[in-house]
């Protein structure tokens, strides 16, 4: 049986094919324009916020939710949160969403060498204790939320983590349940 | 302000997980205007769909409270099987996500705003039930 895990994992730019009609954006409402612009840089090129935003109350709190929750200030640093999401993209396979945040990674100064093992052999690739940390707790609340338990929250304040940090990972994990389900589900990721 | 994970948990004013949660106010903003979006907005796919939908997906998650809480509005619809099917893959094998599942729903009558509709909500639901099940540890732990 076919899976999107198929397509393969990489850190180069990918694209992305909708399965379903998108809206023309000459066809946009100001109000749709708005929520376009509020969502991400290039959402006005983009099929998969065109296609979003035929909902787009929904996709304007969608935007919001998502920006706080991986750009807000202070908290987890961004490469930690960058972390926990392409982990959780490499397990569900959504091969476009790990692409962009495994790029996002890098640039926040996450480990480039471990990310592409991360990648190329998985979530159980070796890495130091701390990103372990993450990772295993991202990967098991993002599969199955009550695989999860007290002992990986023990681990990361073991590792200095503070609630408020761990709050941070848990909603970049909540925010990637969410994502890699739309993305590799509405259309998949193609080659430029 | 209160969001419906607040609700949920019974999160009191003022508790260790209030002031946690209150480090990141848009999350709680951004979450019930979500709800509201996607409960109370038009859309193709009835209020009683939306919630059965939800319901089933609370359930996958085994998060009861979240589960009961649309239940009480949920109904029953001659399509809702095939809302079910796609709620099963969405949130259990996204991996197995095709084209032809699209094609399923739009040949069930529901329009490309639809299919959205719905998959936001699945994926709107598989997010609540993270955050219920962290927010728990981090109250437990």
């Amino acid at each position: 049986m076919s899976s999107t895990h198929d397509f393969g994992f990489t850190i180069d730019t990918l694209g992305w094919e909708a399965w379903a009609p998108v809206l023309e954006l000459e066809k946009a409402t100001p109000d749709e324009i708005q929520v376009l612009e509020e969502s991400h840089p290039q959402a006005k090129t983009s099929p998969y916020y065109l296609l979003l935003v035929q909902e787009a109350e929904v996709l304007r709190q969608r935007s919001k939710l998502f920006n706080t929750i991986m750009y807000g200030p202070r908290g987890a640093s961004r490469a930690d949160r960058e972390l926990a999401a392409t982990a959780e993209s490499r397990v569900n396979g959504c091969p476009y969403c790990a692409s962009v945040h495994a790029q996002r990674f890098v640039q926040m100064k996450g480990d480039r060498d471990l990310m592409l093992r991360l990648l190329a052999e998985g979530v159980e690739t070796e890495m130091p204790a701390r990103q372990r940390a993450i990772v295993d707790y991202s990967v098991k609340l993002g599969a199955t939320p009550s695989a999860a338990t007290r002992s990986d929250i023990e681990r990361l304040r073991g590792h200095g983590l503070t609630d408020a940090e761990i709050l941070d990972i848990t909603l970049s994990v909540a925010m990637f349940a969410n994502a890699n389900r739309l993305m590799q589900t509405l259309g998949e990721a193609t080659r430029p | 302000m209160r969001d419906v994970i607040d609700e949920l948990m019974g999160i009191e004013p003022g508790s260790r997980l209030d002031e946690l949660r209150a480090l990141r106010p848009e999350v709680r903003r951004s979450t019930q205007a979500s709800e509201v979006a996607i409960f109370e907005g038009e859309s193709g796919l009835t209020k009683t769909e939306r919630h059965a939908v939800a319901q089933y997906v609370a359930e996958l998650n085994a998060e009861e409270a979240l589960a009961a809480h649309h239940a009480r509005a949920a109904g029953e619809t001659p399509r809702l099987p095939v809302l079910l099917a796609h709620a099963t893959m969405l949130t259990e094998e996204p991996d197995q996500a095709t084209p032809a599942a699209i094609q399923a729903l739009m040949a069930a009558g529901l329009a490309p705003r639809d299919v959205v509709m719905l998959s936001q909500l699945i994926a709107h639901v598989n997010y609540e039930a993270r955050l219920l099940a962290g927010l728990r540890l981090l109250e437990e732990a």
